[in-house]
């Protein structure tokens, strides 16, 4: 049942700009998978409503899409690993930038750029018994993004 | 044996008093310890003793930790994006639910904010279930991510 | 980035009323320092998500708290989980009604103030010479003697009271 609606939404993307859509989208609907949309319109609101310290509305405004999704039963993690290297096949113009396996993980990183400047970032990491994918849809450049390399971040 | 009382009530005095050395407390300690027939008025004080000797802590606890600490940290790392993913993904979690359990961290996450005016207005504009600092945290710990993995593309390709 | 000087710096002082706790929720000495040795090993990986401020010291409590709780499910043991979870604010006869006398003392120290509790720990729990006792805790040498002197004579009132 689960194998057949994962293949019914994949046919469904086929437009890269409406790819993004499909990631989150297409994985959320199972137990031990944590999927997350954030919109342009999600963080648009974000910015006009807080006033964090951060400066959130200079890089929302060059971000359109992002998606995260966290596998954490083990079981799963092949399969929409699977999915996700499909949606990649199916969408020409991503080129890998980055392999890297040891013992614990292992992580890929490819980026599609558009000739218009739209870019599509996908993170695959895999570490057997977990699986988080993010993707990142904007206009953002690599140079752009490294200025984020140290963001104060999660308090508990 | 009333010498050793008194002489042990003497120094249950200085002890009280914070003005014993190691080697007494032990004697004192050594005392209740053998002597399982006390005066009344010295129960309490052979409670406590023995009950300090039940708790007494491990001799090495405070330096297998700062040694184990100091293990990890020399041990060569050859995934330095181990950790975000580990962030990243507990970010990913605490976005359901209030109090939700990380399991693969073995805490709980603290309460992200409970629902009140502006989220419920940020739920109606948006028709998502995440809460505004949700939105900020997902997003900045993706774009943290994607700079740090882009980073280590960078530094494996200069090596 | 939390380096690890940094991390022994902030995170070490806390190590005793840590194990106190775990000795306290999981009442086996060899648990309790597995515990600690597992938390601190934890709060090593993920030093990066650690802030630094007054709630660490909940943060740190509540973590090892939780950590005891899933040990003690797997264990299926018949603990009454009420009781080993009980916050130290019981009341005197519910205490009294304990039989565990190392219990006893571990309830009664996590209600003392911070520093009496810290300083009766190093001195008559972990054997800390008083000189490492006025380091820690940033007092003088006759200071810590009151401040001992305090919490010893509050401990064997406590003790007195424990008596039927």
């Amino acid at each position: 049942m689960k194998k057949i609606s994962l293949i019914i939404v994949l046919t469904l993307i086929s437009a890269f700009s409406a790819g993004a859509v499909g990631l989150a989208k297409m994985c959320s609907a199972v137990d031990g998978v944590t999927a997350i949309t954030i919109t342009k319109q999600m963080m648009g609101f974000l910015s006009k409503m807080q006033s964090s310290q951060f400066d959130f509305a200079s890089l929302a405004g060059k971000l359109n899409q992002v998606e995260i999704v966290n596998v954490t039963d083990p079981s799963q993690v092949a399969g929409i690993e699977t999915c996700v290297k499909k949606y990649l096949k199916n969408n020409s113009g991503y080129e890998e930038l980055l392999s890297m396996t040891d013992d614990e993980e292992r992580i890929n990183l490819y980026l599609n750029s558009d000739p218009s400047g739209l870019n599509e970032y996908l993170i695959i990491i895999n570490e057997s018994d977990e699986l988080t994918v993010v993707l990142l849809q904007g206009s953002i450049t690599p140079d752009e993004v490294s200025n984020y390399t140290n963001i104060p971040l999660i308090s508990f | 044996m009333n010498n050793d009382i008194s002489h042990i009530k003497q120094l249950l005095e200085a002890y009280y008093r914070g003005e014993t050395s190691p080697r007494q407390e032990r004697e004192i300690s050594a005392f209740f310890a053998d002597t399982p027939d006390v005066p009344a008025e010295l129960e309490p004080d052979r409670e406590l003793f023995l009950s300090l000797d039940e708790a007494a802590f491990p001799d090495d606890i405070e330096q297998s930790l700062i040694s184990m600490i100091d293990r990890e940290a020399a041990r060569p790392r050859l995934s330095p994006l181990r950790r975000w993913v580990k962030m990243v993904a507990a970010v990913a979690v605490v976005g359901f639910g209030i109090g939700t359990v990380v399991t693969a961290l073995h805490y709980e996450t603290p309460r992200i904010s409970a629902p009140h005016e502006s989220n419920q207005y940020y739920s109606h504009l948006t028709g998502s279930d995440l809460s505004p600092e949700q939105v900020e945290k997902q997003t900045l710990a993706a774009v943290q991510l994607l700079a740090r993995t882009l980073q280590m593309g960078e530094s494996e390709s200069t090596r | 980035m939390l380096d690890a000087s940094t991390f022994k710096q902030v995170l070490i002082p806390h190590h005793r009323r840590l194990y106190l706790l775990a000795l306290r929720i999981l009442g086996d000495r060899d648990e309790a320092q597995d515990a600690v040795q597992d938390l601190y090993m934890r709060l090593w990986e993920k030093r990066d998500t650690i802030e630094i401020n007054d709630s660490l010291s909940g943060f740190l409590s509540m973590s090892m708290r939780n950590h005891c709780v899933s040990q003690l499910r797997s264990r299926k043991q018949s603990v009454d989980l009420d009781q080993a979870l009980q916050t130290s604010g019981e009341d005197l006869s519910a205490a009294i009604e304990s039989r565990d006398r190392m219990s006893y003392l571990v309830k009664f120290i996590e209600t003392l103030p911070p520093t009496q509790r810290e300083a009766l720990m190093m001195r008559d729990l972990q054997g800390c010479e008083m000189s490492e006792i006025e380091d820690v805790l940033k007092i003088s040498s006759s200071n810590a003697r009151t401040i001992l002197s305090r919490a010893r004579t509050a401990l064997r009132k406590h003790f007195e009271n424990c008596k039927l």
